[in-house]
């Protein structure tokens, strides 16, 4: 797991619990003196404990954590690649170009990204399919996400899990209805 | 105490920001250079593709070279086919026009019997000559072969004396002597190989051109040596400098007047042979001669 997505944490939970729960976290959950650097590698398994943690504290479940994270991690990730957001004029481009061009510029950045497989396809204007294939079994960070950019875009979506990992499939769908005004 | 009136939280915004920055500059620069890579990657691309397409014209010039030789090869044979299909055509006319008048009269005794004679003579040297033909024509096809890149058993005598043969009109004011043992066979592309030794002998031929007031001698060893097969071609003809040594394998470079060598010649031998594992070394003196020895392998 790229450092990056650690730094999003960190600033997620000291946004919304302050510097010292970040810091037991850390003491808990990492290997003394951590430090996440945004371009290397971090076993995932300390993001793991941490959102675990996390999801305790406040008493939610896990799967909802990690989907709210996703939604702040989509804001973080915007934040520090403006240049590649600005590529898309909508929810629907962003979407359709998340392989093509997204997972495209973070293998220019980071070396072995380790990113999943994602499959998008227009089954109208108003739904999209998302295919989501990764032994992470990270989709509902990425329903977070795809909450995330709709809400950048200004776009109301719902999105329904149609088919998940966690359910025993080799893949998740993520079905995305777009509401038009 | 908030985190926000903590001033030990505010320094770690800072520091957190500061170490944000840092590292978009250090993306930025890591696209950059990604981006860079990738036109590199293109432009070596077209770079490949630009030396494969000199490689084929250089194969191209070198059948040119050969095509002198093997007309020379095919006219010879072909002069005497062509006489003897004449003498058979007019020996034919002669019967055909004896069984159509349905009497034999028309052909005297001696004439009867000389075409009885010479006629299966002549079928058989036409035979003959068109099997040469024939032969050459395989032979070329076989060692002119551009596109396969295929490793075949060869045997390099043959290929040698193939090579010698079809550059007979160029060696025609040369002293040539060889001594061509029969050595073991190699493992070459046989195309590569006929590109390797008439670049090397069209090259002695040319070192002894450029001498004309001296009587141009070249000479090829074929051996056996204990673990390989050593090739020389040694010429008496003008030879090269310390500076045309050091610098004959480079892609480009050329002694000869502009538009009339590539200059990658002995580059495409260089690359040819160590694809097939031989060496090369050359041994040159101005105005004495060079001596290029090449040692293949036994496959």
């Amino acid at each position: 797991m790229k450092g990056i997505i650690f730094n999003v944490l960190e600033d997620m939970i000291v946004e919304q619990c302050g510097m010292a729960v970040w810091n037991d976290l850390l003491k808990k959950h990492a290997p003394p003196e951590r430090v996440y650097i945004s371009a290397k590698s971090y076993a995932e398994t300390e993001l793991m404990a941490i959102t675990n943690d996390v999801a305790l504290m406040l008493n939610m479940p896990l799967q909802d954590v990690v989907k709210a994270f996703g939604h702040y991690l989509f804001n973080g990730l915007a934040s520090r690649h403006v240049g590649v957001i600005k590529r898309f004029e909508d929810f629907t481009s962003l979407v359709m170009g998340i392989h093509d061009v997204i997972h495209v510029e973070v293998n220019k950045l980071y070396h072995e990204p380790a990113l999943p497989t994602i499959i998008s396809r227009i089954i109208s204007p108003e739904q999209i399919e998302v295919t989501y294939r990764s032994p992470r079994k990270m989709c509902f960070c990425a329903e977070g996400l795809l909450f995330g950019a709709a809400q950048h875009f200004g776009q109301n979506i719902t999105i329904v899990h149609t088919v998940c990992m966690h359910n025993g499939a080799d893949h998740c769908i993520l079905a995305i209805e777009l509401q038009h005004d | 105490m908030t985190d926000a009136s903590n001033p030990y939280y505010i320094a770690y915004l800072r520091e957190k920001k500061a170490k944000q920055e840092i590292e978009q500059l250090l993306e930025d620069s890591i696209r950059q250079l990604y981006e860079k890579n990738q036109l590199l990657e293109q432009k070596i691309h077209q770079i490949k593709l630009q030396q494969q397409s000199i490689i084929h014209q250089e194969k191209l010039a070198t059948l040119g070279t050969l095509a002198a030789g093997v007309a020379h090869e095919i006219n010879n044979p072909l002069a005497f086919v062509m006489s003897n299909v004449n003498t058979l055509t007019s020996y034919t006319d002669n019967l055909l026009s004896a069984l159509t008048s349905r009497s034999a009269k028309n052909i005297d005794n001696n004439t009867l019997t000389m075409i009885l004679e010479d006629f299966p003579e002549l079928v058989s040297d036409t035979n003959q000559g068109l099997c040469r033909i024939k032969d050459i024509v395989r032979n070329l096809l076989f060692f002119a072969r551009t596109d396969a890149e295929v490793v075949s058993t060869l045997q390099l005598k043959d290929a040698v004396e193939l090579a010698l043969k079809l550059l007979g009109p160029k060696l025609k004011n040369v002293m040539l002597t060889h001594q061509l043992d029969s050595v073991p066979t190699i493992s070459f592309n046989s195309g590569e190989l006929n590109q390797v030794l008439i670049n090397i002998l069209v090259n002695s031929i040319q070192a002894c051109e450029a001498m004309p007031e001296k009587a141009s001698e070249i000479n090829v060893l074929l051996t056996h040596q204990s673990n390989h097969i050593a090739l020389s071609v040694s010429d008496n003809g003008c030879g090269m400098s310390e500076e045309t040594l050091t610098r004959m394998y480079d892609a480009f470079y050329t002694t000869k007047p502009v538009g009339t060598g590539t200059g990658v010649g002995m580059s495409i031998v260089l690359q040819i042979l160590k694809q097939h594992n031989c060496d090369i070394h050359v041994q040159s003196d101005v105005g004495k001669g060079t001596t290029v020895c090449v040692t293949f392998p036994l496959s």
